[in-house]
């Protein structure tokens, strides 16, 4: 079996679950796939930028807040289908993306990654301070959401499309572009990649797809506040779930997801601090044993194996 | 008609003068040697010409045009590749990634990844380095992550090739190899070459012509009989730093 025949085997049978769940799946399932979809997008559009640049963005919640917010201004005062909601909220991050990504995207290693961090903060304030002057309340309510049914597909659809894209990027010339400024950005630039745009375009394009998340989930949640959908521990966790499995390509993020939202399920409501430890643990581990994460790790096992067996046959 | 020229090229990092009102030509399918004592700007230059830094004053044309404030991937693009003394090349990639880099972002900027992965193989068999093409980077020897260097230098399709110390740390036998390769690329690629060494002897041999820096200031520039014979040139190597 070729690996595109292998991919598709695993697949299209996990397409046809997902797509079908809803049918005979209770409420509770749905609703905890909604979460799993949420942090599986993030983490996918997350590696756009910080897998395949190695430019480790905190900015996660900023972009997921922005779309979110494109549809809570836009629920409350001129309520638009919900596909022009969520292709606008994309849209809106993913240029708020390209415009601050010229200039924060020159500073590089530890600086960006706190830039990026700041940012999620600083457009935290500017929404409170907008709430507290402009529309003179803490939160603001999203009445008359659609079903949960309508949020899973919408979430299902933008996950493939997350994943289609980050798949294409990573076996194209521009994924090739976007690796060799992770591999040496002065290399790369002397060698006529254009660094700059391709950084930009790397961040719009993983900010659309986080975007367009926010927009989505903003009506799950239902009651909006500016450090509910700006909160860092959604950028903390879809981080963290990338790393766990591994940030080469969308595969490990998705596996992340699964893992880890599965886990703070099981212990994150009964024992909520645990939980944080767990996490935090869970990152320690990562970075000293798995730092190509759970996928790294299962193939470089395959490597290592096809390599004994290669040297084997040459024995025999 | 000098393919490559710069005019008073200075340059000052903060009161450092790293280049003080340097002016050189390239000719076309020459092999020009840049040579001096440590801290001379040799590198400093390289980085000059592939607008790393921009100049304090002076210019730099490439075939006769000013390339002087353009983007260091934008002079890639007009035909300038260059190699870095300490080897870059890109981690986490595998070697025929690295060299296709070159082949899709250079000169001849291929669309097609497939095309760009036949043309790095072909170059990749040309300097002996094809066995690798599916290692990762980090697996090569020091003398193939220069060959890596080169052939990624050579996939961007260059009019002149910017060679930094290429010869560093090779013995006796790899450096005559190496010579032999950097012939064969201008007699038969027609590429016009411009490098620093350090190895005098090898650089002496094979260079047309040799531009001496010191301090920051071109101090000699002509055949290597005539600036290994120049007085200036053997004061600054031998002495005589203290006295200025």
């Amino acid at each position: 079996m070729t690996p595109k025949t292998r991919m598709l085997t695993i697949l299209i049978p996990i397409f046809i679950i997902l797509s079908t769940l809803p049918l005979y799946a209770p409420a509770y399932y749905i609703s905890l796939s909604i979460i799993i979809f949420m942090y599986a997008i993030l983490g996918v559009s997350w590696i756009i930028i910080s897998g395949y640049t190695g430019y480790i963005s905190l900015g996660i919640a900023a972009f997921f807040g922005i779309g979110a917010y494109v549809t809570v201004l836009f629920w409350t005062t001129f309520p638009l289908p919900l596909p022009i909601l969520i292709v606008l909220g994309g849209l809106v991050s993913a240029f708020f993306a390209a415009v601050i990504g010229f200039p924060i995207l020159r500073i590089r290693g530890p600086y960006f990654v706190f830039v990026t961090l700041g940012l999620s903060m600083l457009l935290k304030y500017v929404f409170e301070v907008y709430q507290a002057y402009v529309l003179k309340r803490v939160g603001i309510p999203l009445l008359g959401p659609p079903s949960m049914e309508v949020l899973y597909y919408s979430l299902l659809v933008l996950g493939i499309i997350t994943i289609v894209s980050a798949h294409v990027i990573k076996n194209s010339k521009f994924g090739l572009g976007l690796f060799s400024i992770r591999g040496d950005e002065e290399a790369a630039e002397a060698m006529g990649v254009n660094t700059t745009m391709y950084k930009v375009a790397a961040f719009a394009i993983s900010s659309l797809f986080m975007g367009s998340a926010g927009a989505i989930v903003a009506l799950r949640w239902t009651w909006i506040e500016p450090h509910i959908v700006f909160n860092p521990m959604i950028t903390f966790q879809a981080s963290i779930m990338a790393l766990l499995g591994g940030w080469t390509d969308f595969r490990g993020p998705i596996l992340g997801a699964v893992v880890l939202v599965l886990i703070a399920e099981a212990f994150g409501i009964r024992y909520p601090y645990h939980y944080l430890i767990l996490l935090g643990i869970t990152l320690i581990l990562l970075v000293k044993f798995l730092p190509m994460g759970l996928i790294g790790a299962i193939e470089r096992l395959r490597i290592g194996k096809k390599q004994v067996s290669e040297v084997k046959d040459a024995g025999s | 008609m000098p393919v490559l020229e710069g005019v008073g090229v200075s340059k000052y990092f903060g009161g450092v003068v790293a280049l003080s009102n340097v002016s050189f030509h390239v000719d076309d399918g020459e092999i020009v040697g840049l040579i001096g004592p440590n801290g001379a700007g040799k590198t400093t230059l390289f980085n000059v010409i592939c607008c790393f830094y921009p100049l304090n004053s002076g210019v730099i044309k490439f075939k006769g045009e000013k390339i002087t404030g353009l983007k260091p991937h934008q002079v890639c693009r007009k035909g300038i590749a260059r190699t870095f003394q300490i080897t870059r090349s890109f981690a986490n990639m595998s070697v025929v990634d690295n060299v296709m880099i070159g082949a899709l972002f250079g000169k001849e900027a291929q669309g097609n990844l497939k095309s760009a992965r036949e043309e790095a193989m072909r170059l990749m068999g040309f300097i002996g380095l094809i066995e690798k093409a599916d290692m990762p980077v980090e697996s090569l020897t020091s003398i193939d992550a220069r060959r890596l260097e080169l052939v990624r230098a050579l996939a961007a399709k260059p009019k002149v090739l910017l060679l930094d110390e290429v010869l560093a740390g090779l013995n006796p036998s790899e450096v005559a190899e190496a010579m032999e390769l950097i012939r064969r690329l201008r007699d038969e690629m027609g590429i016009t070459i411009f490098m620093v060494e350090h190895i005098m002897k090898s650089v002496m041999g094979i260079s047309d012509r040799v531009i001496v820096l010191a301090d920051g200031q071109q101090i000699a520039d002509g055949t290597p009989k005539e600036v290994s014979a120049d007085p200036s040139v053997i004061q600054a190597y031998l002495g005589g730093a203290e006295e200025r």
